[in-house]
């Protein structure tokens, strides 16, 4: 089955401290998110999280969270496949930094 | 909770070191508990993306101090490691490991502060691992908690004056940052280098005051009458601790010297 785009654009993030969703939705699909870090410069930290429900009743919880800091060597990043059955909730905030960065992000399902 | 970054290791970077009679590339951090202010290079840009780094600090004299790494062009330094603990007496050699990225090309750099009113050139040698096969590179940041830049040490841990018996939780950090992926628990002797050999045992704690959970305990350390230095001097564990945690430390150790038995621990907590 081929990789199909759910969601993407470029998110501007305007202030720091500040979550921002890139995409929620009941798609049902197995995620992954991708995003380009290479406007990143040192002191810059970002950190992408993730939530899923494990059952239809569910409060949103975190399932994935991970943080990048200074310049990035492999600006492409990819989370690991996550099976959102039920919900998905992905953001990101940058916490730390002088600049604020636009970035640019694509949400693709695996089936 | 998942961390989707997979990462090994597939060759070593060594910084620092040039031909035989080389051990390292040479600083003189500030005197009297103050950062020199001045950055000395380690390399011009580093030649691989690297998904771990070991730090190797040695100093050939009595005294505590507190070292920055720093990434960075010359003038634009941003620190990276901040804060590493060194304490020991004459010759000592302290060793720090953490896993985060450090991209290809990247300049390095050290500074730091020692407790000296005149302190000589301390050596920094750098060592990046660098991946192998993978996708997405290693930890982000590390965060540096209860370093005490007043004195160049840390965070003052009472064992109590019972031998072998635990002194009582001391706060080290009331509200963590960001989340721990990876710990790493760092000792110093608080100037004093008039020390025993003597064990010691350490818990590292989470959670309220009166309501510590040892998350990582009974770790034995020896302290030695030759070197004046915890052996070893510091040591890291993968974790999962969530951001907003207070974090403490209890210890004990067969020294019930009013001075002698003190410490200094630092906490690095790499998310």
């Amino acid at each position: 089955m081929a990789i199909t785009v759910l969601a993407s654009g470029t998110q501007t993030v305007s202030a720091l401290d500040t979550q921002y969703t890139l995409d929620n939705d009941t798609d049902g699909k197995t995620i992954v998110l991708a995003i380009d870090l290479a406007n990143m410069v040192n002191d810059d930290v970002l950190k992408i999280n993730i939530q899923t429900k494990i059952l239809s009743g569910d409060t949103l919880q975190d399932a994935y969270e991970a943080i990048y800091a200074h310049v990035q060597g492999q600006p492409n990043v990819y989370s690991v496949p996550v099976p959102a059955n039920i919900e998905h909730l992905v953001r990101i905030e940058q916490t730390d930094g002088g600049t604020t960065r636009a970035y640019k992000w694509a949400l693709l399902a695996l089936d | 909770m998942g961390r989707w970054p997979l990462y090994g290791s597939s060759r070593f970077e060594s910084l620092g070191v040039s031909g035989s009679t080389d051990y390292g590339t040479s600083f003189t951090p500030g005197a009297s508990d103050s950062k020199s202010g001045t950055w000395t290079q380690i390399v011009a840009a580093t030649a691989e993306d690297a998904s771990g780094i070991l730090v190797i600090i040695t100093d050939a004299q009595n005294d505590d101090a507190l070292i920055d790494i720093a990434i960075g062009g010359a003038g634009s330094e941003k620190v990276l490691l901040s804060n590493l603990i060194f304490s020991g007496r004459d010759f000592t050699s302290i060793h720090y490991y953490f896993p985060i990225h450090i991209p290809k090309g990247t300049r390095l750099s050290v500074d730091g502060q020692n407790s000296a009113a005149a302190p000589t050139a301390m050596k920094c040698q750098i060592i990046l691992f660098t991946q192998g096969f993978n996708p997405g590179g290693a930890l982000g940041i590390v965060d540096t908690y209860g370093a005490n830049t007043g004195d160049s040490g840390g965070t003052e841990i009472d064992p109590g004056g019972t031998a072998n018996t635990k002194g009582g939780w001391t706060e080290v950090v009331a509200s963590t940052s960001r989340p721990i992926r990876y710990i790493n628990m760092a000792f110093g002797f608080r100037d004093t280098f008039t020390q025993t050999d003597k064990y010691y045992r350490v818990d590292l704690g989470v959670g309220a005051s009166t309501a510590e959970k040892v998350i990582i305990g009974d770790i034995v350390f020896v302290k030695s009458s030759t070197t004046d230095i915890f052996l070893p001097s510091n040591m890291g564990f993968p974790v999962s601790i969530p951001s907003g945690s207070r974090l403490s430390v209890n210890m004990q150790s067969q020294d019930t010297d009013a001075t002698d038995r003190l410490t200094d621990v630092v906490l690095y907590g790499v998310a």
